[in-house]
């Protein structure tokens, strides 16, 4: 980068894509994109009309909802979609779909869109159903065997018979999912993860206990539960006593502003302690006390003063 | 601490313009261009001064500055997290768009990561749902498509440009 070129460049056509290093452009600011502002990109100058498909990224997160509010029907999406999904170019590491999956149809697209990017190397995927009601994970999310973060949104776990797990998962969320009991361990002693977040449905929590976990290179275990979260008490017993690698397991209560139930806060603490009783392994730490923060934050960065934090080390 | 007083334990820096700027050994570790210069032998860090003719002053320590607020709040705490983003907000909101671009050069050549991948996202954030107008003014691109060839790739992805202003 000679200062010279760089100040050339503002009046004169030069043979470079921008005022950036194409290389910095193409890997790294448009892989931060989401796809429409990447394939808007084409029209910029002939150098960057076919940049775009080689962002090895899809971020398809609003796209359904954008396409519907201007007036797009929902054949007419899908085309869109898999239009982008042909023109791309090379390999594919970062995926997000957010969409309805609820109907057969709309599913059967998933589907095959899954089977595509299984083609891709993809390694990290967030699959978000974005409609009401939750319907089963598409069963071709199993094929992506590269994947090593998978989240998942508002589905219902179900494994085919013949999953043999991720072989490289590293971290699994589950956010507002229904989880039958025997699918989870599955999923998990299957594929060595070594991080969990949960942040289950509170009602459908409780058919997660009472089922033998073997994962025994899960490390950290994230739980975050708002007020009905007697049942998450459960979970946590459970994976205290069939975890063997369990490092860090951090209990995140959130109840919100206007709902404090200091009764079972006071409960839940106790509770905690019990446990630690009972399982003297455990290092049981609350972080509840402003003091406790480092010296440096100062008072506004507590948004939230019902918030508190529960750490069990084991 | 009763360590045995050691010499100098700073690297120097000389930018473009302006005076050396001294650096510690932590810092100066995350510049991979810098990093390769102290790992090279005929390196002596107490006389050598790095020449940097590429990077501004401005620019070193605005970079440096990054570095040392980051490293000391590494700590992930959540509420550590706000005042971080207060910091980032704040380093940000003193770069106009060319002196952005200018840092983002200096980070590339320097090759320090951190600071790299910071402001591509800060480069991301503010063109995400911009016009093709301000990209093409952002990235100083010189558009040479004929009137109908551009018309014609806005037809084929129109999807992308629905909604997005023209200005």
């Amino acid at each position: 980068m000679n200062r010279w070129i760089y100040k050339a460049n503002h009046n004169v056509a030069i043979d470079r894509i921008s005022d950036l290093p194409s290389e910095i452009i193409s890997k790294k600011i448009l892989y931060l994109l989401p796809t429409r502002d990447v394939v808007r990109t084409s029209v910029l100058s002939r150098e960057w009309r076919y940049m775009w498909t080689m962002v090895p990224r899809f971020e398809f997160h609003v796209f359904f909802r954008m396409c519907k509010s201007v007036g797009f029907g929902e054949s007419a999406i899908f085309g869109i979609m898999s239009r982008i999904l042909m023109l791309h170019d090379g390999p594919i590491y970062n995926v997000t779909l957010e969409f309805p999956m609820g109907n057969l149809f709309r599913m059967g697209f998933i589907n095959n869109c899954l089977k595509f990017l299984s083609l891709c190397g993809v390694q990290e995927i967030i699959l978000h159903n974005s409609e009401e009601g939750i319907c089963e994970v598409p069963s071709n999310l199993f094929s992506l065997q590269t994947l090593t973060y998978c989240m998942l949104k508002h589905l219902e776990l179900s494994l085919p018979p013949n999953f043999c797990g991720f072989k490289y998962l590293y971290q699994l969320e589950l956010s507002h999912m229904k989880v039958d009991s025997g699918k989870l361990e599955n999923l998990i002693s299957l594929s060595p993860s070594h991080v969990a977040r949960l942040e289950p449905e509170p009602e459908l929590l409780n058919e997660l206990e009472c089922r033998s976990f073997c994962h025994n290179k899960l490390k950290t275990v994230e739980i975050e539960v708002k007020t009905p979260y007697k049942n998450a008490l459960g979970l946590i017993r459970f994976l205290l006593a069939n975890s063997s690698s369990l490092e860090i397991l951090k209990f995140k209560v959130d109840p919100g502003i206007d709902k404090l139930d200091t009764p079972l806060m006071l409960s839940t603490s106790q509770d905690l302690l019990e446990m630690k009783r009972a399982t003297p392994r455990v290092h049981y730490k609350v972080n509840e006390d402003r003091q406790n923060q480092p010296s440096h934050e100062h008072e506004s960065d507590f948004t939230d003063p019902w918030q508190k934090l529960y750490f069990l080390n084991v | 601490m009763a360590k045995t007083p050691e010499p100098k334990r700073t690297i120097s820096l000389k930018p473009c313009d302006g005076d050396v700027i001294e650096v510690s050994p932590m810092i100066a570790k995350q510049m991979q261009t810098i990093q390769s210069f102290i790992e090279d032998d005929s390196f002596i860090a107490t006389t050598t001064i790095i020449p940097l003719p590429n990077v501004t002053a401005f620019q070193l320590s605005k970079i440096i500055d990054y570095l040392n607020y980051h490293s000391n709040s590494k700590a992930v705490a959540d509420n550590v997290k706000e005042s971080t983003k207060k910091f980032d907000e704040e380093f940000l909101k003193e770069l106009e768009h060319d002196k952005l671009k200018e840092l983002l050069h200096a980070a590339n050549y320097l090759n320090v990561k951190e600071v790299l991948d910071f402001l591509c996202q800060a480069v991301a954030d503010l063109i995400q749902d911009k016009s093709v107008k301000f990209v093409r003014k952002f990235f100083g691109v010189v558009n040479d498509y004929s009137v109908e060839e551009e018309e014609d790739i806005r037809r084929t992805h129109a999807w992308a440009f629905e909604g997005v202003e023209e200005d």
